[in-house]
């Protein structure tokens, strides 16, 4: 009894979220932004339900009105292309703004679903924007990550033409591994959330060059698979792929 | 090998007589008696999901069982139907095969990769061959194939019913490997399991067989009605002479309560269990004197297959067909009585032809049993898998990924019991113990199901509610 009480004193009540105590502040929105104005930021953020593997937060072309941080586990953005098929676009990890592409278009121009059991924050885009008038730090730090996403899709715009199977494979992990190494998490042991079908989706491969690709990486040894887990043991290797098809 | 080192190396009786329990072949674990009949499709279903979700899936290995038979061998324990060539129920058979090719194949994702066909039976050859290629085209319209060069085929022939030029015309269709059913050229004892082939017929077809096939392996059954020493070193010498670079010498199984076709063999015709040894133990030094390698329990291979090869370069595995050198497969069962096997699940379809039929026509998946395996089945699998089939086995590197999971057992808690029974197998020489590191000897590979029964919980569960466990327990962890 006595430890339940204490922790009512420190956790945020249920359907609120405390951003100053939350592990991925450092990179997320409250970035920069003081301690007494995070309070309004926590005024702002509502904590999402619980998503489960597959369960949609949005569908491509409801109406634009909030944006979302993923709180944990990882959810992927994907199209409907116009022969009906299923285009996986990113995926996102814990501290990373979901829903930023409604803005312009006045409406969401993805379908964002549940990797694995995950939660998010909701945040009201009007009053977003309204408090980033209060907080230049805050409006500051959400037009760094707007810019960020800009920024990530001309890098990999320009490359990705005529970057062969097996880099954009390895450039793939290796991102990965640095997402997670800035999270605190392990950046050479991860569990991979998305299956092979979604990676294939996402850069442009068929599934069947991702396990053979994946088959090769394991024979050299540069990763141990089992099953989704994915253990890096030569990261050196890694990136000279990405650097230089000359595995 | 010289006839001297041969004799050293024989296995005494003793040894065969104090390992003579009654323990599973592993083609499974846990074997088919602990199937649950309440496994359902839903199971199923689920199960193959799970074998889709790896980022590098396993490739599957399918299975076809045509259960139909010319006539009745009396030693035959197969699910078979022995029946007219023209009768209508084959047609049905095989109108309901298809149908469950594709019923099957939706449920696998597009990019999992076939790496081995096997046609087993009953008869296969039972089938004209144009039908056989209807079922085949039928696969390879609804799966994904691998390459031809990398896709392994096989079939098992009875010899009485196939002609040189059929058989040419299934090697075109795409078999590359060929199992010939020969058991005994003794007439006497033809006559007595009622199959009667004639030597000249059955080599002309083994010799077919080998024109059109790098591998070729011969069945022989020891401990049939009226064999003897003689007639049986007649029937190893013919069969070795033939040059088929694989033999199994399965051991008779006489269990006339489960085997109905048994009934009809005369008991006071069987070899006697001493006389049964000899044979055993002659088939074992004559083909070790002809080039062959023992590979275990009762199969052996020349210099220069591929199972041979298989063993040397630990990449041997064992399914229910036997042993095969294909990496580990999902192996899709199809077909009345086959059986499914994946890494976390077993499951069988119904032995009735009837309800084979009525589960197809309402689309339903006709599994009858099975089971979902838990982490420790999967392990204790994987430890059996090997003593089935290496030379080298290191317990610690096996359980190192099951103990990194489960944090509460350590190595010792886990295989203590296991290790120190393994200790009577060190004695007889049939196994050397370094710590967690179990090494087969030459010997010990006539013993690997006795060895491997050691670590089948089921059966340790079995034998340990009829008698109270008295074994004497040194730690594992002390061992290691």
């Amino acid at each position: 009894m006595k430890t339940q009480n204490s922790l009512r004193n420190v956790m945020p009540p249920l359907n609120q979220y405390s951003c100053s105590l939350c592990a991925m502040s450092h990179f997320c929105l409250p970035l920069g932004v003081e301690k007494k104005d995070l309070e309004q930021l926590d005024q702002l953020v509502k904590s999402s339900t619980v998503f489960h593997q597959n369960d949609y937060v949005f569908k491509q072309g409801k109406p634009f009105s909030k944006v979302y941080a993923v709180k944990a586990g990882s959810f992927k953005s994907s199209r409907i292309d116009e022969n009906g098929n299923e285009r996986v676009i990113g995926f996102h990890l814990p501290g990373e703004l979901i829903g930023l592409d409604g803005i312009y278009p006045g409406s969401y121009s993805t379908n964002v679903s549940a990797l694995d059991t995950a939660s998010l924050c909701e945040m009201n885009f009007d009053k977003l924007t309204e408090l980033c008038g209060e907080i230049p730090t805050l409006q500051r730090q959400l037009l760094r990550l707007l810019s960020r996403d800009i920024y990530d899709s001309n890098v990999s715009f320009a490359e990705k033409a005529d970057q062969t199977a097996i880099q954009k494979l390895a450039g793939f992990l290796h991102n990965l591994s640095i997402r997670y190494k800035v999270r605190g998490y392990s950046p050479t042991e991860f569990n991979l959330a998305m299956s092979r079908q979604d990676i294939a989706s996402y850069l442009g491969l068929t599934p069947e060059t991702i396990s053979r690709l994946l088959k090769r990486f394991k024979q050299d040894d540069i990763l141990t698979i089992e099953n989704r887990h994915i253990q890096i043991n030569d990261q050196q290797a890694l990136e000279d792929v990405v650097a230089c098809d000359n595995v | 090998m010289s006839k001297t080192s041969t004799i050293e190396s024989s296995i005494h009786d003793e040894l065969i007589q104090k390992y003579n329990m009654a323990v599973p072949r592993y083609t499974s674990y846990p074997s088919a008696p602990y199937f649950e009949s309440d496994y359902s499709n839903d199971d199923f279903l689920w199960d193959v999901k799970k074998t889709n979700e790896p980022l590098i899936p396993r490739d599957l290995s399918i299975y076809i069982h045509i259960p139909f038979c010319h006539s009745l061998c009396y030693f035959c324990g197969c699910n078979k139907i022995v029946t007219q060539q023209n009768h209508p129920k084959i047609d049905d058979y095989i109108d309901s095969l298809l149908k469950e090719i594709s019923l099957r194949a939706s449920l696998f994702d597009r990019d999992r990769r076939v790496t081995q066909i096997h046609f087993g039976g009953g008869t296969p050859n039972f089938l004209k061959n144009v039908r056989i290629a209807e079922i085949l085209d039928k696969i390879s319209s609804e799966f994904h194939l691998h390459l031809p060069s990398k896709l392994e085929m096989s079939i098992e022939i009875d010899p009485r019913f196939i002609s040189v030029k059929d058989l040419f015309e299934l090697a075109k269709i795409g078999f590359n490997r060929f199992s010939i059913g020969v058991q005994d050229f003794s007439k006497t004892v033809q006559l007595a399991v009622n199959r009667l082939q004639t030597e000249k017929a059955t080599l002309d077809v083994i010799q077919a067989a080998k024109q059109v096939s790098q591998s070729v392996n011969v069945d022989l059954i020891i401990g049939l009605p009226k064999q003897n020493k003689a007639s049986f070193r007649h029937t190893l010498e013919k069969v070795v002479d033939s040059g088929v670079t694989r033999i199994a010498a399965y051991n008779f199984a006489f269990l006339p309560n489960a085997i109905k076709a048994q009934k009809l063999i005369n008991p006071s015709e069987l070899p006697s269990s001493d006389e049964r040894m000899v044979l055993m133990q002659m088939t074992r030094d004559y083909l070790l004197d002809s080039d062959f390698t023992h590979i275990g329990m009762d199969h052996f291979a020349k210099k220069g297959d591929s199972l041979l090869d298989a063993l040397e370069t630990d990449s041997l595995q064992r399914n229910f067909q036997g042993y095969t050198t294909h990496a580990q497969t999902d192996l899709v069962g199809l077909g009345v009585s086959a059986i499914s096997h994946f890494q976390y699940a077993f499951s069988q379809n119904t032995t009735a032809l009837n309800e084979y039929f009525h589960h197809i026509d309402s689309n339903v998946l006709p599994i009858v049993k099975g089971k979902s395996l838990s982490n420790e089945d999967v392990l204790r699998a994987e430890v059996i898998q090997q003593i089935m089939c290496r030379d080298s086995i290191d317990l610690k590197q096996l359980t190192r990924h099951f103990i990194h999971s489960q944090q509460s057992v350590s190595l010792g808690e886990l295989f203590s019991t296991e290790v120190s029974e393994l200790n009577s197998f060190v004695e007889d020489g049939l196994i050397c113990l370094n710590g967690a590191h179990i090494t087969i000897t030459e010997k010990g590979r006539f013993f690997r199901r006795q060895i491997a029964s050691i670590f089948d919980a089921y059966l340790q569960q079995h034998k340990s509610s009829v008698s109270l466990d008295t074994r004497k327990v040194i730690p594992f962890s002390q061992a290691l």
